[in-house]
């Protein structure tokens, strides 16, 4: 059965700051939506609630009709609701294959398929070979990398990837939209991607949300927002 | 190609408990062999006073074991793992001590316990288990904690139990010591005992538990993002890690054969500490090499407090000195080798 992960309303506030007000997006299985919107339009506000990080002041967020708004990071992770960080945060003191089984662990414990959802995850972003180097010592793109595969060991049906192109070269970004865009074939899962990259986010979602400012601008298929005036205006205005 | 029964072709779950089990035989060998080695040549010189320093070496092997199976995976420092040794010592002295002596030492013990004959062994098991439990009922709310607010609440767990245990005059004797615990602790049961506490302590770091904590450690937040739960990885190293304080507590005790409120204080509290660091906070290796060391450093200088004969002359460092170098040790290792002396190192253990 396909799910779906909703928001309803979410309203976030910091001590009187609205970080998010009345946003409500839609997310299927299998689907790549791109979330979009200058600095502090709320975008990563978005994904900590959706990841359990941030408590939600109003709305709420549901699997089907699951409500799981006031759900642990922990708890949403092993039910498939999984995200990566804009800054990565990988365990640098330990090793590739390690960074992969913590979330593998963490879902079925120790067992043999255990084993091979993780190494299926490196084998995956292409870096089984790197397995036994120490997470510290990668070069960046491939920290990134790892940061994807330890997202994807523990079989989401729902993957946040917060900027993961950040900082890459056009090469490197052209690689990793190849990539995400097999993510959900592969895996079957509904990816929700934060990108500044316009090509990037053009080429391999079909939908955008745009916020600005904690509120929604504008939703919907990619061709319709590309000549929505108000995100023209605010947003792609230079391009 | 052989048909022959290969067991790790035949069935792969037998494959990886054989590997298992060699993730575990392998560093617990490396690190159990040598200090074998080392018991028997002293043993073999006979010298009484070398077999007392090493029995009580080991039995800071245990001790630190024990702290390093928290400390070394969550990465936080604990100020109160003392008071399990404090709480297994007492545990045991309420099944063993001294004979008719005991209830003249704590009157207010239940008859029941003040005439059981326990078994020394089982004794032992059941003191480093209460040490355990009551690790695990702190540990529900102290694991909430991390870095170092959980340090600081920690420590205050060692104040609030040295306070209780020297106003439970009933069960602990107040402030003065009980005397006459049976002396069982030789070199060989230390030895055993720190064998046990090693094998603990490397079941623990290569399983998924120690390999989860070892997540939150490195990252607390995208350890729960991958689905750990922080508090409950920590309150499992916890728990062991009270039960193996615990045992080194019950030895502490027994090797002695006195106990008071006052040993399982400040001063064990920081000479464990010592050890861990100068050997190295994030490795088993790095526990027992340091508890060695500083052993074996805190001797040397303990014979220049007692005098050397030089010719005519007593060349006698005054007393204290010992604390002192063990500072300017523990500093120099913090400025030149923070990592401690193995750093991450874990000998047998293939990268």
């Amino acid at each position: 059965m396909s799910a779906r992960l909703t928001t309803q309303s979410v309203t976030v506030r910091f001590h009187g700051l609205t970080a998010l007000e009345d946003v409500s997006i839609s997310l299927d299985q299998g689907e790549i939506l791109g979330l979009l919107g200058p600095n502090g339009a709320g975008k990563t506000t978005l994904v900590n609630v959706l990841s359990g990080f941030t408590r939600p002041s109003g709305g709420t967020v549901k699997v089907n009709e699951i409500d799981l708004t006031r759900a642990r990071p922990d708890v949403l992770a092993r039910r498939g609701i999984v995200r990566t960080f804009q800054s990565v945060r990988l365990f640098q003191r330990m090793t590739v294959r390690e960074n992969v089984q913590v979330p593998v662990f963490a879902h079925h414990a120790g067992s043999v398929e255990g084993e091979q959802a993780a190494q299926r995850a490196l084998e995956f972003v292409g870096l089984a070979e790197e397995s036994d180097r120490i997470a510290g010592s990668l070069p960046y793109t491939q920290e990134r990398l790892v940061g994807i595969a330890r997202a994807l060991a523990l079989e989401p049906k729902f993957l946040m990837l917060d900027e993961p192109a950040a900082g890459m070269n056009d090469v490197e970004g052209a690689q990793l939209v190849e990539l995400i865009a097999r993510i959900p074939a592969q895996y079957g899962c509904g990816v929700l991607l934060i990108e500044h990259n316009m090509p990037v986010v053009m080429a391999v979602c079909e939908r955008l949300h745009v916020l600005r400012g904690g509120r929604t601008l504008a939703s919907g298929p990619r061709e319709e927002i590309r000549r929505n005036p108000d995100v023209i205006e605010s947003y792609l205005g230079g391009h | 190609m052989t048909d022959s029964v290969d067991p790790r072709r035949s069935s792969p779950a037998a494959a990886a408990s054989l590997l298992w089990i060699g993730r575990v035989a392998r560093p617990s060998a490396a690190l159990i062999v040598p200090l074998l080695v080392l018991c028997i040549i002293i043993a073999l010189t006979g010298a009484p006073r070398l077999e007392s320093i090493m029995t009580e070496a080991l039995i800071y092997v245990v001790l630190v074991a024990g702290l390093s199976i928290f400390i070394g995976n969550s990465g936080i420092v604990s100020f109160g793992h003392v008071t399990f040794a404090l709480i297994g010592a007492y545990a045991s002295a309420w099944q063993t001590c001294c004979g008719p002596m005991r209830l003249i030492f704590m009157p207010e013990l239940p008859v029941w316990m003040a005439t059981a004959q326990v078994p020394l062994g089982l004794a032992a098991l059941l003191a480093a288990t209460l040490a355990g439990f009551v690790a695990l009922i702190l540990g529900v709310a102290l694991m909430r904690l991390s870095g170092t607010a959980a340090s600081i609440a920690l420590l205050s767990v060692l104040f609030v139990f040295k306070t209780a245990y020297e106003n439970w005059d009933g069960w602990t004797a107040g402030q003065s010591a009980i005397v006459g615990l049976p002396t069982y602790v030789t070199l060989w049961v230390a030895l055993g005992a720190a064998a046990v506490a090693i094998l603990i302590a490397t079941l623990y770091r290569v399983s998924s538990y120690g390999l989860r904590l070892r997540a939150v450690r490195e990252d607390e937040a995208a350890a729960r993002a991958s689905g750990v739960n922080a508090w409950t990885q920590k309150l499992v190293a916890f728990t062991i890690s009270g039960f193996v304080a615990g045992l080194g507590g019950v030895l502490y005790g027994h090797f002695l054969g006195t106990i008071s409120v006052s040993m399982f204080w400040l001063d064990m509290t920081f000479l464990t500490l010592a050890m861990l660091v100068v050997g190295g906070l994030r490795s088993l290796t790095g526990a027992v090499v340091g508890a060695l060391f500083v052993a074996a450093l805190r001797e040397c200088i303990q014979v220049f407090e007692r005098g050397i004969s030089v010719g005519d002359n007593l060349l006698q460092a005054p007393e204290g000195t010992r604390e002192i170098v063990l500072a300017i040790v523990l500093l120099s290792i913090l400025i030149f080798r923070p990592q401690g002396l193995v750093g991450e190192l874990e000998v047998g253990e293939r990268r």
